[in-house]
């Protein structure tokens, strides 16, 4: 991989997103509900934090990056640039990176509106960027089959809902239910954060949410090779 | 080293039972503008992917002496960021590239955009696009240039536009690999060019050198009244046309060339279309 075709690919994908509101809105989404939750004094922040850091995690990553990867493919970009000597691995890599990017700048602005203490901010981050790097992979998987924005939003709706699952869990009390969702990376890093915020962040109590979110790490890479050697970067 | 930039010999591509190029074997030279001519669904731009690793042949072997990163492509399907603006757009092929951006200035005043750097590519009209589209195929003086019918659809000024840049790039030592179903286009601008049918070669050569292979064997000698009259080429008829009581009303005489789209008919049965 070059760096100077990253770069050049990084300033000129955040240049082109900035300017793309239908895609920018899944950016702006998870601050708006960080500023609605923060504002009703009922809610303990631990919590508010959380269910905007779930929204953030299970929507932002999948649906910007099976998005943006789309719309190359639909505007012939991405044919133009893999002719002009730049190879896939740079442009996913540089797609993931402002996806990752657009995660940490919401995971920033959630933590502040949400008021939490300034010590639990690292751990907060770290959690939060191991849970996205998994989903980003699941957003690649969804940009490598789509051929166009249409059909990457289409494709992403059901990632979207699984890792949204846990945000159901809190509005039905099934245990089954709950039990399954405990094995969802989102629903992971929420049990992570519930840690946290308890002070109980010890090995035994984060070792099975971790080993969760390490599976399905692993998932996501298998699943976004096998549709990287099967479909390429440009079908 | 080699004089010659393409080389290939025997390639053979098929798609499921279609075969889509037979036995195709052709060099083209450093420097030259070299036509792939052929009507829509002959072989043309499936040659190009062949040639720039987009498709692998079936059989036969192709050399391009050019790096990926020294040549430049611009077909149908190159694509350009609408929402950014014209100069935008050029500095990241710059970049990409490592090109200097005092090209960008240089390459967008030859193509005739530079007063326009500041429009988004999505308020650009067609031909302005693709002008565009060959800057960016061009920012990096490749050595070699593929273009897929680059002036299809476009006005004659935008096309002459096109013609002025190409052959520019041709003195600059650039060897140009054009397709195109466009005969005038091709007459005008390629020092070679093959004739590609249901994915064979049916013919090569320079167009001066074609046109006066299948040159018809008569002419035409038109007289002041406006009458014509068409004689075997040979001398003994021309000299009997010529000594005939209408010698001192002829007004000129004229061999009957056949020009590249007549040419293609006769070896084919099919219009370029």
């Amino acid at each position: 991989m070059r760096f100077y075709k990253i770069k050049a690919l990084i300033k000129l994908g955040l240049e082109d997103l900035t300017k793309n509101m239908s895609v920018f809105v899944y950016v702006l989404l998870p601050i708006v509900f960080a500023l609605l939750y923060s504002n009703i004094d009922t809610l303990p922040k631990s919590f508010t934090f959380s269910i905007c850091m779930l929204m953030n995690i299970a929507m932002l990553p999948v649906s910007l990056m099976g998005t943006i990867v789309a719309e190359e493919k639909e505007k012939h970009t991405l044919r133009t640039l893999m002719l002009n000597d730049v190879k896939a691995s740079e442009i996913l890599f540089a797609k993931a990176s402002i996806c990752v990017l657009f995660v940490i700048i919401d995971d920033l602005i959630i933590f502040f509106f949400t008021g939490l203490p300034m010590e639990q901010f690292a751990i907060y981050q770290l959690i939060g960027l191991f849970v996205a790097v998994a989903v980003i992979l699941f957003g690649a998987f969804v940009g490598l089959f789509a051929k166009n924005q249409m059909s990457a939003g289409l494709l992403s709706m059901p990632f979207m809902v699984l890792f949204l699952a846990p945000m159901f869990t809190m509005m039905v009390d099934n245990k089954v239910f709950s039990t399954i969702t405990d094995y969802i990376p989102t629903a992971a890093m929420m049990n992570l954060f519930d840690c946290v915020a308890l002070g109980s962040f010890d090995f035994s109590s984060v070792i099975k949410p971790f080993a969760v979110i390490a599976a399905w790490l692993v998932i996501s890479i298998i699943m976004f090779n096998i549709a990287y050697k099967k479909v390429g970067v440009d079908n | 080293m080699t004089d010659y930039m393409i080389q290939t010999n025997g390639l053979n591509i098929a798609f499921g039972d279609k075969q889509v190029l037979c036995d195709i074997s052709f060099d083209v030279k450093k420097s030259e503008i070299f036509g792939f001519l052929g009507p829509s669904g002959a072989g043309k731009t499936t040659t190009i992917k062949i040639l720039t690793k987009q498709l692998k042949q079936t059989a036969g072997e192709c050399t391009v002496n050019a790096e990926i990163s020294e040549i430049g492509i611009l077909s149908d399907n190159s694509g350009a960021y609408e929402r950014l603006t014209v100069y935008r757009n050029l500095c990241f092929f710059a970049e990409l590239s490592k090109t200097d951006k005092a090209q960008v200035e240089e390459i967008l005043k030859k193509v005739k955009l530079w007063e326009d750097r500041n429009k988004k590519v999505k308020d650009l009209s067609k031909g302005m696009k693709q002008r565009l589209l060959l800057a960016c195929a061009v920012i990096h003086s490749p050595k070699l240039l593929f273009l897929d019918e680059p002036t299809a659809a476009l006005d004659p000024a935008t096309t002459a536009e096109i013609h002025d840049m190409l052959r520019s790039l041709q003195a600059n030592g650039t060897t140009i690999f054009l397709t195109t179903h466009n005969m005038e286009e091709a007459d005008k601008m390629c020092d070679r060019v093959a004739f590609l049918n249901k994915g064979e070669i049916v013919e090569l050569g320079a167009p001066s050198d074609l046109k006066l292979k299948y040159a018809k064997n008569t002419v035409e000698i038109l007289y002041e009244d406006g009458n014509a009259i068409t004689v075997d080429k040979d001398a003994a008829s021309i000299v009997a046309a010529l000594s005939s009581d209408n010698l001192a009303k002829i007004r000129a005489i004229h061999s009957h060339e056949s020009d590249l789209a007549e040419i293609f008919l006769s070896l084919t049965g099919r219009e370029l279309k």
